[in-house]
C-alpha cells in the first residue's frame, strides 16, 4: 500500500538499522530533492541576483507562511480525508478576529487563545461534517463560502488596524538574519513529523489514511481522527494568519487571498498521496520551498501575475501525474 | 396524453423531484409572505436571467457528478471562455461565442481524457487546471478587463432583451440543457456515463468502455463553461480574469439541492434544472430582503453545508453509492461505519 518509511514504527526503540531504513530517503523524497536541486541549478545560472544570501533568506520567508498552513493541511491528505479549499478563509477570519481584539485592547495572550478556540471549533465543525461521510472538497469548499461571507459581515468589508501591538516580534524579529516566521515554519515541520512518529493520535491518523478498514477494525476512531486532522489544519491557518497580523499589523476579508492555491501546490509537488497514508510533513514542507522558489525565480525574471500563475498550475498538474504515475508502478495497478 | 404519462412518470412523478418542487413551491411562499411584491414577472425574470448563467454551468457539473466525477474547473473555464470571446468579437459575436465554447469543450475533452487514461483523481487534475486556466485567464488579458468593441454593444444587448419573463439568452440555455438531458436520458453515451458513476466495478465487470464515459462527461462541461462564460462576457460587454470566481460554489449547491447524487450515478438534468431554479429564487428572495453579497455568500455556503448534512441524514446516499466516489478512494466509508459500530 504504502512506503516502507511512511508506515507506523514500532513503538519501542528502534534497532540502528531501522533507524538507518527510516532516514533513507523515497523514491519521492530523491525526485523531490533532485527537482529542487535542478531548480536552483537552472535558476542560479541563468537568473542575475539568485544566488546570494539575500535572496535565499527571502525565499524562505515566502516559503514560510505557505508552508505553515501546508503542512497543517498535510494531516488532512495524510488522513486520507483529500484537501481543504477553506484555508485562506479559515486564516481571513482567524486574522480579522486578532486584529479586531488587539484593537480593542485585549491582552494579546487572551487573543490569541480566542483565536485557537476559533480555530479548534472551525475545525472540528469541518471534520465532523466529513467525518460524518461527506465528502471534504465539498464541505470545505461551502464553509470556506461561509466564512468569507461570515468575515466580511464581521469587519464590515474595511480593514482593521491593530495599533502596537505586544505580539509585533512574532513577525518582524530577526534572529540570524532569519525572521521569526521562518523559525516557526521550521518548528511547526518538526513538530508535526515528531506527532506522526511519535504520538499515538499521529500514528493513529497515519494507520487510518493508509488503510481506513484496518485502523477501525483495530479499534480506532476514523471520525475522531478525522476531526483531529481538520483541527489540525485550521490550528495551522490561525498560526499563519496571527504571523501575519502581528508583522502588517492589521488584517482584512482579502488578506490571504491566493494562500489556498500556494499550500495546494506546495503539497501536490511534495508528492503526498491524495487517497491518504503517503506524504510527510517534510516533504511538504519542501514543496513549498520549491513553490517559494519558482515564484522567486519568476519575479526576478519579471513574469507576469499571469505567467507566474500559469506556470505554477501546470507544475502542479505535471507533479500530480508523475506521482500518481510513480505510485501506480509501485503498487502495481 | 398516452405518450406523456410514461415520461411524466418517470421524469417528474418521482419522490425527490416532487420534494424538490415543493421546496420551490416553498422559498415562493415564504419570500412572498415576507415580502408581498415579490412573486412578481419581474422577479421570475431576474430568477431566470441569473439561471440562464448557472444553468449552462451547473450542468456540465451535474453531468461530470453523475459519472462519479468532479469538475472543479468549470469557474476557471468560464473566465477563460469569456475572454476569448470578447477578443474574437471581430469575427462576428455568433461566430466568437461558438468558437469560445468549443475551444472550452476541445480543453474538456482533453482533460477527460487524462483523467481516464492517467487514471487520476478528477479532484486533484482538477484542481491544477484550475489553477492554470485562472492563470491563462490573467495571462490573456495582463489581469485587466478587456471590453467588447462599442459596435457589438446592440448585438450583445440583443441577447438579455426581455420577452415578458424569457430573453434570448435563457432559450439558448434551455435548448443546450434540453439537448444535455436527452443526450443523459436516451443515448447510449449518456447510459454510459451513469454506468460508470453508479457502479465503476460492475461497469468494467460488464464491458463498459471506461475512457468515452468521462470523455464525453468533461467534454460536456467543458462546452457548457465556455459557452455560459462566452454569453456571460458578451452580454457584459467585458471579459476579467477574475470573472465568476463565485460560480463553482453555486454550481455544486445547486446541483446538489437539486438531488444529484455526490457520489455518482443518481439523479438526471432535471434535478440540475430545479436545483439552480430553487437556488436563485432563495438568492432573490434574500436580495428582495435587502441581503448583501457577504450575506449571500454565507447563506450560500451554509445552505451547501445543510444540503451535504441533510443527504446524510436522511440515507439519501446509501453506503453503496459512497463506494463510487472519488475513483480511488473505493470503499472509503462503506463498510467501515459498521463496524465501527461494532467495536
Amino acid at each position: 500500500m504504502s512506503t516502507p518509511s511512511s508506515v507506523a514504527v514500532p513503538a519501542e526503540g528502534p534497532s540502528a538499522g531501522a533507524l538507518l531504513r527510516r532516514l533513507r530517503p523515497t523514491t519521492e523524497m530523491t525526485i523531490l530533492l533532485g527537482m529542487l536541486a535542478l531548480l536552483i541549478l537552472v535558476s542560479a545560472i541563468t537568473t542575475e541576483g539568485f544566488f546570494n544570501s539575500e535572496n535565499a533568506r527571502a525565499i524562505v520567508r515566502s516559503a514560510a507562511l505557505t508552508g505553515i498552513v501546508a503542512i497543517g493541511l498535510t494531516f488532512v491528505t495524510l488522513s486520507g480525508n483529500l484537501l481543504s479549499l477553506s484555508l485562506e478563509q479559515t486564516a481571513a477570519i482567524c486574522g480579522v478576529l486578532l486584529a479586531m481584539m488587539l484593537h480593542d485592547g485585549w491582552a494579546a495572550g487572551l487573543a490569541l487563545l480566542v483565536i485557537l478556540g476559533v480555530a479548534i471549533v472551525l475545525g472540528v465543525v469541518q471534520g465532523g461534517v466529513v467525518a460524518l461521510g461527506a465528502n471534504p472538497i465539498i464541505v470545505t469548499l461551502g464553509a470556506g463560502a461561509a466564512l468569507a461571507g461570515l468575515t466580511g459581515v464581521i469587519s464590515g468589508g474595511t480593514g482593521i488596524t491593530t495599533g502596537p501591538t505586544s505580539i509585533g516580534w512574532l513577525g518582524t524579529a530577526k534572529v540570524f538574519g532569519f525572521t521569526m516566521p521562518t523559525y516557526v515554519f521550521i518548528a511547526v515541520a518538526v513538530l508535526a513529523a515528531i506527532f506522526l512518529a511519535r504520538a499515538r493520535a499521529g500514528r493513529a491518523l497515519m494507520l487510518v489514511g493508509s488503510n481506513r478498514d484496518a485502523a477501525a477494525a483495530s479499534g480506532l476512531s476514523v471520525s475522531r481522527t478525522t476531526m483531529l486532522a481538520f483541527v489540525l489544519t485550521a490550528v495551522g491557518c490561525a498560526l499563519a494568519a496571527t504571523i501575519t497580523v502581528a508583522q502588517f499589523q492589521r488584517a482584512d476579508t482579502i488578506q490571504f487571498e491566493g494562500l489556498t492555491f500556494d499550500a495546494l501546490a506546495a503539497i501536490l509537488v511534495g508528492g503526498a498521496a491524495i487517497g491518504g497514508g503517503e506524504g510527510s510533513p517534510a516533504r511538504t514542507a519542501i514543496g513549498a520551498v520549491f513553490i517559494a522558489t519558482l515564484g522567486d525565480f519568476m519575479v526576478l525574471h519579471n513574469y507576469s501575475f499571469g505567467l507566474r500563475m500559469t506556470v505554477q498550475g501546470v507544475v502542479v498538474l505535471v507533479a500530480v501525474t508523475a506521482f500518481h504515475l510513480i505510485r501506480r508502478r509501485r503498487t502495481g495497478r | 396524453m398516452s405518450t406523456a404519462a410514461p415520461f411524466l412518470r418517470r421524469w417528474i412523478a418521482q419522490p425527490d423531484v416532487i420534494s424538490r418542487i415543493a421546496l420551490l413551491a416553498i422559498v415562493w411562499i415564504v419570500f412572498s409572505a415576507l415580502d408581498a411584491s415579490f412573486a412578481s414577472t419581474d422577479i421570475v425574470f431576474s430568477v431566470l436571467q441569473s439561471f440562464a448563467f448557472l444553468g449552462l454551468i451547473a450542468v456540465g457539473v451535474g453531468v461530470a457528478m453523475i459519472a462519479g466525477e468532479l469538475d472543479l474547473s468549470v469557474a476557471s473555464m468560464a473566465a477563460v471562455a469569456g475572454i476569448l470571446a470578447v477578443k474574437m468579437a471581430g469575427l462576428g459575436l455568433v461566430p466568437a461565442i461558438i468558437l469560445a465554447a468549443l475551444i472550452a469543450g476541445a480543453f474538456g475533452v482533453v482533460q477527460g481524457a487524462c483523467i481516464a487514461y492517467l487514471k487520476i483523481n478528477s479532484i486533484v487534475f482538477t484542481i491544477g487546471t484550475l489553477f492554470a486556466l485562472r492563470g491563462v485567464a490573467n495571462l490573456l488579458t495582463h489581469s485587466k478587463s478587456v471590453l467588447l468593441p462599442l459596435d457589438k454593444l446592440d448585438q450583445s444587448e440583443a441577447l438579455i432583451e426581455r420577452i415578458w419573463i424569457f430573453c434570448p439568452y435563457v432559450f439558448i440555455t434551455i435548448a443546450v440543457v434540453l439537448a444535455i438531458g436527452i443526450v443523459m436520458a436516451i443515448s447510449r453515451w449518456g447510459r454510459e456515463i451513469y454506468a460508470i458513476g453508479g457502479a465503476r466495478a460492475e461497469s468494467v465487470a460488464a464491458g463498459v468502455p471506461q475512457v468515452r464515459p468521462l470523455v464525453v462527461a468533461f467534454g460536456i462541461s467543458g462546452f457548457t463553461a465556455g459557452l455560459g462564460g462566452a454569453l456571460s462576457a458578451v452580454v457584459a460587454g467585458s471579459g476579467a480574469a477574475e470573472a465568476y470566481s463565485s460560480v463553482l460554489l453555486q454550481a455544486v449547491t445547486a446541483v446538489l439541492i437539486g438531488g444529484i447524487g455526490l457520489y455518482g450515478g443518481r439523479g438526471t438534468i432535471f434535478n440540475v434544472v430545479i436545483g439552480c431554479l430553487i437556488l436563485e429564487s432563495f438568492l432573490a428572495g434574500l436580495i428582495d430582503q435587502g441581503a448583501t453579497q457577504e450575506v449571500q455568500q454565507l447563506a450560500t455556503g451554509g445552505l451547501l453545508l445543510l444540503v451535504v448534512a441533510v443527504e446524510f441524514v436522511t440515507g439519501l446516499e446509501s453506503s453503496e453509492d459512497r463506494r463510487q466516489f472519488p475513483t480511488d478512494l473505493v470503499r472509503r466509508f462503506g463498510g467501515l461505519r459498521r463496524r465501527e459500530a461494532q467495536t
